[in-house]
């Protein structure tokens, strides 16, 4: 426990799109233990997904990262060429699973072709020198499909995407993505385009084969109600910032700032029933006008004039609990509850 | 698979029935009157009114229409007004030097058109992308006619290397394969051009899918991602566009066959069409249309073998 397998610090990360500027990350600093399940949640247009695809470094062309460090496993990820990536990190040692599992397989390859692609090209970075031969990569892949709980994986891994439902997609995805020596999972999303029955096994699948590998999880999500069955910590985002951080019991129990606090009210559960739903007003910023101060500032109705002029720091509040909300740091939680 | 291949089959047949009436149709339409074509003038009245007894113009249409049917199921294509040949065996001359024509510069074009695209698409930072694109508009916009006379002019006037007229000696493979560069360039070249630019547009549609980008956080490596798993999703319109184009391309070969005095099914129908030898302009229209049907089979079989997902619907 609480050996960091990854250290994000003070990551900035701008997209330049013609003449406008959006910082899509701002500062953002965190880590995650070997193991853990770090939950990322926020509204849509957040940075959560910038977030992953700047771990693994498939941002797109218009990315581009203005400081900060990525340090996995001893390296900064930032200063790896490409070919390094691919070599030792990209597949290997972190792994991504997508949301939409509809679009994310190769929709004119069969599943065998697609996994025996990735097994090798595993293999050949694993054990160079090693050849294998392509009936072994496909016994490979049939094994991949059946941990991840497909029957009858000898007959289904000569089929093609289209022939599979969204879940048994996304349970292909987590066959070729998670093996023995993946050490840390990027799931973006990777279950919000299923239904609630099916998104519950999902979750439990990669809980159990990230658990039996010691992988650790960054989660993405717009659904705190998730993270609170399978996240260690949660990390709650807005326009690029980290607001709130911490251990899963304390957020979700005693979060300290108004945002996330609001998600959660916007939630359905027990306390709810009967009761109208929060809705926040208002949408997220579009990041090349971000207001001034604290950027949640317009939708906060806790908000005072110092949260205009002033950009709120990410204090820690509480043991492991940081939070970035200039109201609750200097008045205390109790003047700004929702309800 | 051969369940697909065998319904596609099998619609070719209505499709063909319903070519040949409305071919029949339309040359019951057409202005003139074989009779007179064929015995001049000055023929009796007796003589005509033999010949149309003996064609069966005097007949009603729909009776005309399936003696018409049954001839050509037969194999029988009529007999040519003004030579007195067989139509079928006046077809069977010119048919494969089209063919020729058509495969080698189609072909040439798709292999050509396909690859520049696509390399166009994955290197679209660099300059190589406009280059592409630049030459690709020039070739869709000059026509096929025009693209012949200049040909003619620089490689036949200018710089004489390659001969300007016929298809070459029969049997003598290195004349044939001489004779068909020209008229093969003029025609392929707006194929190029054209296809190059559809394959570019889907390429770069398909490079930022997300099944490209879950191969790319797999580490797969980038040139097996560009022309193996890119490629085979973002050739699918071009086939279709390849299939319907072969009516167009056909209807290229008539100008190129004439620029270039090349024997041909285009040149056949054409001096037919000037001499109003109405069962030669019929028959070959009839096999240029069966062309087009079966290419679009070809298309749509070959559509099936690249996307899965076809044959299941």
């Amino acid at each position: 426990m609480s050996e960091p397998l990854l250290e994000v610090s003070q990551l900035t990360l701008d997209y330049n799109l013609g003449s406008r500027k959006m910082r899509a990350l701002d500062r953002v600093s965190f880590s995650l233990d070997k193991g853990q399940v770090l939950g990322v949640a926020g509204e849509s247009g957040c940075g959560k997904s910038t977030l992953g695809l700047a771990i693994i470094r498939l941002l797109p062309k218009v990315a581009e990262i203005r400081r900060g460090e990525i340090v996995f496993d001893g390296r900064d990820l930032l200063k790896l060429s490409e070919a390094q990536m691919d070599r030792e990190i990209r597949g290997q040692k972190i792994a991504m699973i997508f949301q939409n599992p509809q679009n994310a397989l190769n929709p004119v390859f069969k599943i065998e072709t697609q996994m025996i692609d990735i097994l090798r090209v595993q293999d050949k970075y694993q054990n160079p020198g090693n050849r294998k031969r392509r009936q072994d990569f496909r016994q490979q892949a049939i094994e991949r499909l059946k941990g991840t709980g497909i029957a009858d994986p000898a007959v289904r891994v000569s089929n093609y995407p289209f022939e599979f439902s969204g879940g048994m997609k996304q349970r292909v995805m987590i066959g070729m993505a998670l093996s023995s020596g993946t050490s840390l999972l990027l799931a973006d999303e990777a279950t919000t385009a299923l239904d609630v029955t099916i998104e519950a096994q999902i979750n439990r699948l990669i809980t159990e084969l990230a658990a039996e590998y010691g992988t650790s999880i960054l989660y993405i999500t717009h659904n705190l109600g998730v993270l609170s069955e399978m996240a260690d910590r949660i990390m709650i985002m807005y326009a690029g910032r980290i607001f709130e951080m911490g251990w899963t019991k304390s957020v979700l129990g005693s979060p300290r700032h108004p945002y996330s606090t609001a998600l959660l009210e916007s939630l359905p559960g027990r306390q709810t029933r009967g009761k109208r739903l929060l809705s926040i007003p208002g949408f997220v910023p579009p990041l090349d006008r971000l207001p001034g101060g604290c950027s949640f500032h317009p939708r906060c109705p806790f908000a005072e004039e110092v949260c205009r002029q002033e950009v709120p720091p990410l204090i820690e509040v509480d043991k492991g609990h940081w939070s970035a909300c200039l109201f609750d740091q200097k008045r205390g939680r109790q003047k700004w509850k929702w309800i | 698979m051969l369940k697909y291949i065998i319904k596609r089959t099998l619609w070719v047949i209505p499709t063909l029935v319903g070519v040949l009436i409305i071919l029949f149709s339309l040359t019951y339409l057409m202005p003139g009157d074989p009779a007179s074509i064929m015995l001049g003038p000055r023929a009796t009245p007796e003589l005509v009114e033999d010949l149309n007894k003996r064609m069966h113009l005097d007949r009603a249409m729909p009776v005309r229409l399936g003696y018409y049917l049954l001839g050509v199921a037969k194999g029988d294509l009529g007999t040519s007004v003004w030579s007195g040949h067989k139509v079928s065996s006046l077809i069977a001359d010119a048919l494969p030097h089209t063919i020729l024509l058509a495969i080698t510069s189609l072909g040439i074009a798709a292999l050509i058109g396909i690859l520049l695209g696509t390399f166009a698409a994955v290197r679209r930072e660099s300059p190589i992308g406009g280059v592409v694109t630049i030459f690709s508009l020039l070739g869709v916009a000059v026509p096929d006619f025009v693209a012949a006379l200049l040909l003619m002019l620089l490689f036949c006037v200018q710089i004489p290397l390659l001969p300007a007229l016929g298809a070459g000696v029969e049997g003598d493979l290195v004349d044939i394969a001489v004779h068909l560069i020209l008229p093969a360039t003029a025609l392929g070249i707006g194929w190029v051009g054209y296809l190059s630019r559809l394959n570019q547009e889907s390429m770069l549609d398909v490079l930022d899918s997300d099944y490209i980008r879950t191969a790319r956080a797999f580490a797969v490596p980038k040139r097996a991602i560009a022309y193996r798993y890119a490629l085979k999703n973002a050739v699918i319109p071009s086939i279709t566009v390849i299939g319907l184009g072969v009516g167009k391309l056909l209807g290229g070969a008539v100008f190129v066959e004439i620029i270039f005095s090349r024997p041909g099914l285009g040149k056949l129908i054409v001096d037919a069409v000037y001499a109003r030898d109405f069962p030669v302009v019929q028959g070959g229209i009839l096999v240029a249309t069966i062309l087009f049907v079966f290419a679009n089979l070809i298309a749509d079989i070959s559509y099936a073998f690249v996307d899965p997902r076809i044959q299941y619907d």
